[in-house]
């Protein structure tokens, strides 16, 4: 039996900050029409993690109770010890007995998670499982990560019935690759210079990893209709794609950091939702993420059952949005604080 | 904030998924869980899981408050479509934006974080927002 | 209600201490000078540590065994029994001292009550003392409270917050009157319109202040009165009744029922109807409480408050009734525990003809009512005559 994906969700926050007025802030120049999210006051991984899931849970039409695990990736867990998952069960109402899994520590936790999620399902262990990819990225003021890192979540109900997309095959390409680290004594998160992390790190693991993919499935570049992509930096995708044989427009339509900036592991969860949005059956998706020296792909093929099931959740949430500036976006992320 | 632990394990069914209970007699669902029918006094009560919509009964924004470290923003009354009754913030939303009779959906957001007893846990709760789109 | 007190017990003392931020004042030091001002007041003159049989003691948040004021006042020995019900705790104090002497048990009763609301900076800002559902779930202050009503009656009778500034003017230039108040100063519509929001529709203006006060009253067996005064006033009725506590269980959002109820069982009681009260003590907390209190008490119709206030019907020298001759809780003050007495004491001077400035000219029946909790839960009335019904 087949395991893909029976309904999808997205959750993305409703204020927004231009990234030229970040740039502003510290007197450089910035042209560039891009935009990130900025989550409320009261927002964190877990409240957005909450709402993409019911959105997918609604939008694949089973019960809460039918699902009888959880997965959930994040690298900002709001606790550093006290798991996500549970507060997610009791959230959305899950069995007593379904199984909960954190996965944490880089960016492509949601993706691991995805593939724990196929294990368990092919394995016959269970019949439906719930995915989810949260994040609540906070970069350090005025480097580069604060013009990118954001907030956003998406989620994936997985099955092996009613499917609107079969998931055909996954790779990995991995190495000890140090791009992006934080400790107990770094509270927001260290980046190496853009040009090796995009050089040495993104694009020859993804590269590899989506080679390794294609092989394995006996499927080549053009057999794909669209590639959703994970989104440190929209360049580094640009980038990668070359060495690839993938061609700019096939990314397009999963292009979301320039709207809402890099929201960690949600980042090509989200990127796969806005495909899933306008692809027909038959139209082959090639998802890849990137953390720390490791790639995830998959091959997603769209069955006919997308197109009645219909939304367009990523378009919808973004168009949703209120714009607030700099101060606040400092204020309610706890950059700015009172002195005591 | 001053509670246990215990306290929140007590209410989180309520106010992490919006559990409440329908009253046998009377029908009226009330919010969170009681022992007793606050309407009819009746006992005899089934679980029953809150609508995420609702309207705005009424509101006011407060803006001084006690320690002043949050944004003014809306406190209101909502009655869900199913006849039950909370009560709580508003987000995602300017607090003049809030009006009676306005439609909402009720979304799950951090409320705080306890001090005193059983320190730095994360409470949720429901919080409401008014429906764009 | 099987039993009337109407006629039995007589209100022959009331003594109050100026209102305002007293910091040099300690809790006991306020209540002994209200005490000892009280004492002064009973015409004939009064032996306490004979003639007082039980105390009656009232505070939120002032010391909360009986035994500390039995020492602060002179009367060791006697029962003293503290009671609180959020801010109805003063009209309760004196309702129960009222039962007391009228069951027989006493012939002489004390209700004291006192507040020391700025020792500590918020007072009633900060003092959101209900009970929401469960322990977290919001924390609001009392003007929000109060203001989620007056935003419902706003939408539903197209009263405005003009008309909610109309009432603040009024307490002002009563309390502009009154040597005891808090403030003392006149205001217009623009002042409290143009002042900061504190919790919309409610600004500065329309919330009473934080204020230290402190209050006493001495009740007796009405055939005993002449012992004490040729003058005395009776107390004719009272009421008390309650709502949710639970902010999101209440029926309305335009009226408070709690209100509705007790002041009904005390018109019963007292065997009159809402025409025949010539001066009310209500409980403007907040001027919407005010308001939405000419309507629930049956001084206008329900949705006319707006009007009620706009065609200046109680004010002092228009209409009746008269509404806060004293200028309020807005001018005069909330020490919450010591104002239900206070305003018992506003009624004694008036039914006397003794409240100088702002005498109600002949007046007979008045009321005395406040409403506690956030956004009321609980409300107690107290009618009070000179002369028996």
């Amino acid at each position: 039996m087949v395991s893909g994906i029976v309904g999808y969700g997205v959750y993305i926050p409703w204020c927004r900050i231009k990234v030229a007025d970040i740039a502003k802030a510290w007197e450089v120049p910035f042209e560039f029409p891009i935009e990130k999210t900025v989550p409320f006051y009261d927002e964190d991984s877990i409240t957005m993690a909450v709402e993409a899931s019911l959105n997918a849970i609604r939008h694949a039409g089973v019960e809460p109770t039918k699902i009888d695990a959880i997965f959930f990736g994040t690298t900002t867990n709001p606790y550093l010890e006290k798991q996500g998952s549970s507060t997610l069960a009791s959230m959305i109402g899950t069995r007593n007995d379904a199984m909960l899994a954190d996965f944490a520590n880089s960016a492509r936790c949601s993706t691991v998670a995805l593939s724990a999620c196929l294990d368990a399902l092919n394995s016959g262990r269970i019949n439906y499982g719930l995915v989810v990819g949260a994040d609540m990225l906070i970069g350090r003021p005025g480097e580069a990560t604060d013009y990118l890192s954001s907030s956003g979540a998406g989620a994936l109900v997985l099955g092996k019935e009613e499917l609107i997309a079969e998931i055909e095959g996954s790779s990995s390409y991995a190495t000890d690759f140090t791009d992006t680290w934080r400790s107990e004594d770094i509270r927001l998160p260290m980046t190496t210079h853009p040009r090796f992390s995009r050089d040495y790190g993104y694009t020859p693991h993804v590269t590899s990893a989506v080679k390794g993919l294609m092989e394995k499935i006996g499927k080549g570049p053009d057999d794909f209709k669209f590639a959703a992509f994970s989104q440190p930096d929209p360049g580094y995708v640009m980038h990668a794609i070359r060495g690839i044989g993938i061609s700019p427009d096939k990314v397009a339509q999963g292009m979301v950091s320039q709207f809402i900036g890099n929201p960690g592991s949600a980042s090509v969860l989200i990127a796969l939702a806005a495909i899933l949005d306008k692809a027909k059956s038959g139209e082959r998706i090639l998802m890849a993420s990137y953390g720390e020296g490791v790639s995830d792909t998959f091959s997603i093929l769209p069955l006919g059952k997308i197109e009645e099931k219909r939304q367009n959740v990523v378009e919808d949430y973004i168009e949703r949005k209120k714009y607030v500036d700099y101060a606040t976006y400092l204020r309610w992320n706890r950059l700015l604080e009172r002195v005591r | 904030m001053s509670t246990a632990m215990p306290d929140f394990w007590r209410w989180a069914p309520s106010v992490h998924r919006l559990v409440g209970v329908k009253c046998k007699r009377c029908d009226k669902v009330t919010w969170p869980t009681v022992e007793m029918c606050p309407y009819c006094g009746s006992t005899e009560f089934e679980k029953v899981q809150l609508s995420r919509k609702g309207k705005i009964i009424t509101y006011s924004i407060p803006h001084m408050m006690p320690r002043g470290d949050v944004t003014p923003t809306a406190f209101a009354i909502v009655e869900t479509e199913d006849g039950a009754r909370l009560a709580g913030y508003a987000t995602d939303c300017d607090p003049y934006e809030i009006k009676c009779d306005m439609p909402v959906e009720i979304v799950i957001r951090r409320i705080g974080i306890s001090g005193v007893l059983d320190e730095g846990l994360i409470v949720y709760g429901p919080k409401f927002r008014p429906i764009r789109k | 209600m099987s039993v009337s007190i109407k006629n039995k017990v007589a209100l022959i003392g009331g003594g109050v201490i100026k209102f305002g931020e007293l910091f040099e004042k300690g809790f006991f030091d306020m209540m002994t000078e209200a005490y000892l001002n009280c004492l002064k007041s009973v015409d004939k003159g009064i032996n306490p540590a004979k003639e007082i049989d039980a105390v009656w003691y009232g505070t939120i948040a002032g010391p909360s065994t009986g035994a500390t004021v039995a020492q602060a006042l002179g009367l060791i020995g006697k029962p003293v029994t503290r009671l609180e019900n959020a801010c109805a705790t003063g009209s309760d104090t004196f309702r129960n001292a009222c039962i007391a002497v009228a069951s027989g048990l006493y012939d002489v009763v004390l209700a004291v009550a006192a507040e020391k609301m700025l020792d500590r900076p918020g007072g009633l800002i900060q003092a959101a003392r209900f009970f929401p559902p469960y322990p977290w779930s919001y924390a609001i202050t009392m003007p929000t409270a109060f203001a989620l009503y007056y935003t419902r009656h706003m939408h539903v009778f197209g009263t405005t917050r003009e008309h909610i500034a109309m009432v603040a003017v009024k307490n002002h230039e009563h309390g502009f009157l009154n040597p005891l108040s808090h403030f003392r100063r006149k205001i217009t519509v623009d002042t409290v319109l143009n002042s900061p929001i504190v919790s919309w529709p409610f600004t500065l203006y329309d919330c009473c202040p934080i204020t230290d006060g402190a209050a006493a009253a001495i009740v007796c067996k009405a055939d005993l009165a002449r012992k004490y005064t040729d003058s005395p006033v009776y107390v004719v009725g009272n009421g008390l009744s309650s709502d949710p506590a639970f902010m999101h269980l209440r029926t309305s959002f335009t009226s408070f029922p709690c209100v509705i109820e007790s002041s009904r069982q005390a018109y019963k009681m007292a065997g009159i109807t809402p025409k025949d009260v010539d001066f009310a003590e209500l409980h403007d907390c907040f001027t919407g409480t005010e308001l939405i209190c000419y309507e629930d008490n049956g001084f206008c119709k329900k949705g006319e408050g707006g009007k009620f206030i706009e065609e200046g019907i109680p004010y002092l020298g228009a209409g009746k009734p008269v509404v806060n001759p004293s200028g309020g809780l807005k001018s005069h003050g909330h020490p919450i525990g010591a104002t239900g007495i206070a305003q018992i004491v506003e009624l004694f001077w008036q039914l006397r003809n003794e409240a100088g400035e702002r005498q109600v000219k002949d007046s007979h029946i008045g009321l005395q009512q406040n409403v506690g909790g956030a956004g009321p839960q609980v409300c107690c009335t107290n009618i009070l005559s000179n002369k028996k019904l």
